[in-house]
């Protein structure tokens, strides 16, 4: 039941990741798709937003490998910017979740009582807030689009489940006699919470910030769909929203940024898999 | 000698959904300085629970609901959480009954050792290392200054208890508490722990307070004896009174059922009947239902304690003056 000790544990948990076809392969787009997102400048063959007059709507060809939109933009340079969009919010937000969920989990499971009560019930109403209908409100509360915005809307709707998961983590290692021993040396709250419980939670943590990143971009992806994204930057879900209106005369300019949304959920839903399987084995 | 901890009243209930649990109902006991007393009892008699109220490691739903636990004059149930890890570590310290879960699995022993040091001496860096090897060289840890880079689950069982052990009293404690260090152990591991603790007890000028279910231990380490019974302590003696003139039935039928090599394992005489419950502990005294001398008055009054001099005490009505 308790944690198997630090230096095993990882590698025990990548032992048994390797194994396993899918989780690599999700750990590969993911690695991909950071890849693309660093060095966007570099290997797009366009600006862009430069729009190449008189070339609109070309299908793929050699020029545009995977053809122009409605304003002759190329497809191609769009979709890995995009990439970069996506994964500053998906990182971003995952931050900012955490960051809750873990302090209200941590201070939740730790102390108990009134404290616990209280926070748990904040977190059961948060909970049953519709995410995309927040999401959208706030969006159109706030007249400045901006993917700051969203980010903080996406954190401040998605962190009930990682301070649900470090609760009972903490609820569980805190009656390890590790922090007794830890209490009895005379460590102070914080640092019995920081330095000695949270290390021990993080596998399970880890793994909901994993899916929460999926999740984080595919919201990102849904507003921008709906016009609610931030104009400045190019995102995946605006192409599409786009896109989707000339499906049937200009299949390209929806259908690539469409796969490279379903990718990247994919790989981070992949990725979470493979972690939580090779994480529960590691620590039994 | 003078009491370094004097535990008046003490309560320590726990609020479970099936009733009040009375793990520790009303113990009063000194400990002196520079001794080591021994708490020993059945499994399930409140002596863990005891050891946990000092330092005030009892979680809910327990709670100390009442007494006051003075450690040099200071009542350690009043004090406030800061004031209290003051005294935690630094003057008094405790060790586990199970040295693999207690400590903590991410970190290398070394660090552990470290961050006690680094605490409670107010030294960093290369000073407080030195101090860590030596530490870990005085428990007895072979070539620390290789293995303080291990993590505790590449230790054995024994080493683990060595290792809290340099944990504990890397600050030297006036006083250690000890809860079953030893029963997780193997029984020549547990010989050499013993001998470990008792040698640093001479070396630091400690007052250890060990908590034991083992006759053996207690001849080996004790200098008096505390008996408790379902929550309270029935007998207080120096060591060798509690083994060659026992006085209170419970005492005398603990003694009874240590195995001896000489004596056949069927001559032993197991305490008929069970421990009680400590959910509705029986009126009058606690025993009662198990003692072969009962009498009218140990069911309807509890005894009090009874001082015969010479630190002889017990709480039976059979010794109670009329």
């Amino acid at each position: 039941m308790a944690a198997a000790p630090a230096s095993t544990l990882w590698a025990v948990a990548w032992r048994r990741f390797k194994r396993n076809k899918l989780s690599l392969a999700g750990l590969a787009i993911t690695v991909w798709l950071v890849v693309t997102a660093i060095l966007a400048p570099y290997i797009a063959p366009y600006d862009p937003n430069k729009m190449h007059w008189g070339k609109e709507y070309m299908p793929p060809c050699p020029e545009f490998p995977l053809g122009t939109d409605e304003m002759g933009r190329d497809v191609l340079s769009r979709v890995i910017w995009g990439a970069r969009t996506s994964l500053y919010v998906g990182f971003a937000s995952v931050l900012l979740i955490a960051a809750i969920g873990v302090t209200v989990g941590a201070i939740s499971g730790y102390f108990g009582g009134w404290i616990d009560e209280v926070l748990m019930r904040i977190t059961d109403i948060v909970l049953t807030i519709p995410t995309i209908m927040l999401l959208i409100l706030i969006a159109s509360i706030f007249q400045v689009r901006s993917l700051n915005v969203i980010i903080l809307a996406i954190g401040a709707v998605s962190w009930p489940t990682i301070a649900r998961i470090t609760r009972s983590q903490f609820l569980l290692i805190k009656e390890l006699p590790y922090i007794d021993a830890a209490r009895v040396a005379g460590l102070s709250h914080p640092r019995i919470i920081f330095r000695h419980i949270l290390p021990n939670a993080l596998p399970p943590i880890i793994v909901a910030a994993t899916f929460d990143m999926a999740s984080a971009i595919l919201m990102e992806a849904s507003l921008s769909f709906l016009g609610l994204g931030d104009p400045r930057v190019v995102s995946w879900g605006q192409m599409l929203s786009v896109g989707h209106t000339v499906m049937l005369h200009a299949w390209w300019v929806g259908t690539f940024p469409g796969l490279a949304i379903f990718v990247t959920v994919l790989g981070f839903n992949l990725l979470g898999d493979g972690l939580r399987e090779a994480l529960d084995v590691a620590m039994r | 000698m003078e009491p370094l901890l004097q535990i008046r009243g003490l309560k320590v209930y726990f609020y479970t959904d099936e009733g009040v649990v009375h793990a520790v109902d009303g113990v009063d006991l000194d400990v002196m300085r520079g001794e080591t007393l021994c708490v020993v009892g059945e499994s399930g008699c409140g002596k863990s629970t005891l050891a946990y109220s000092i330092l005030r490691l009892v979680r809910p739903p327990g709670r100390i609901v009442e007494g006051s636990i003075l450690f040099d004059g200071v009542d350690l149930v009043k004090l406030s959480e800061e004031e209290l890890n003051k005294i935690r570590g630094r003057r008094i310290s405790m060790i586990f009954q199970d040295p693999t879960s207690a400590l903590n699995p991410v970190f290398t022993v070394g660090y552990q050792v470290y961050e006690a040091i680094e605490l409670h001496q107010r030294v960093k860096g290369d000073e407080a290392w030195k101090r860590v090897m030596s530490m870990l060289r005085r428990v007895g840890i072979p070539s620390p200054e290789v293995r303080y880079r291990d993590y505790p689950h590449q230790f054995s069982g024994g080493q683990r208890q060595r290792i809290m052990l340099a944990i504990a009293l890397s600050c030297h404690p006036d006083l250690l508490i000890a809860d079953e260090p030893t029963t997780n152990l193997d029984v020549t591991i547990q010989a050499q722990v013993l001998h470990l603790i008792k040698q640093l007890k001479e070396e630091l000028g400690m007052t250890v307070m060990l908590i034991t279910h083992d006759m053996g231990i207690v001849a080996m380490m004790a200098d008096r004896v505390a008996v408790m019974y379902a929550g309270k302590i029935v007998e207080v003696a120096p060591v060798l009174d509690i083994y060659e003139k026992p006085l209170h039935p419970y005492t005398q039928a603990l003694i009874k059922a240590i195995p001896l090599p000489h004596v056949d394992v069927e001559e032993l005489q197991p305490i008929p009947g069970e421990v009680p419950s400590l959910l509705e502990p029986p009126p009058g005294c606690r025993f009662h239902p198990r003692c072969p001398y009962a009498m009218d008055v140990c069911r309807r009054e509890e005894p009090p304690m009874i001082d015969l001099g010479e630190g002889h005490q017990v709480a039976c009505w059979l010794h109670a003056k009329r």
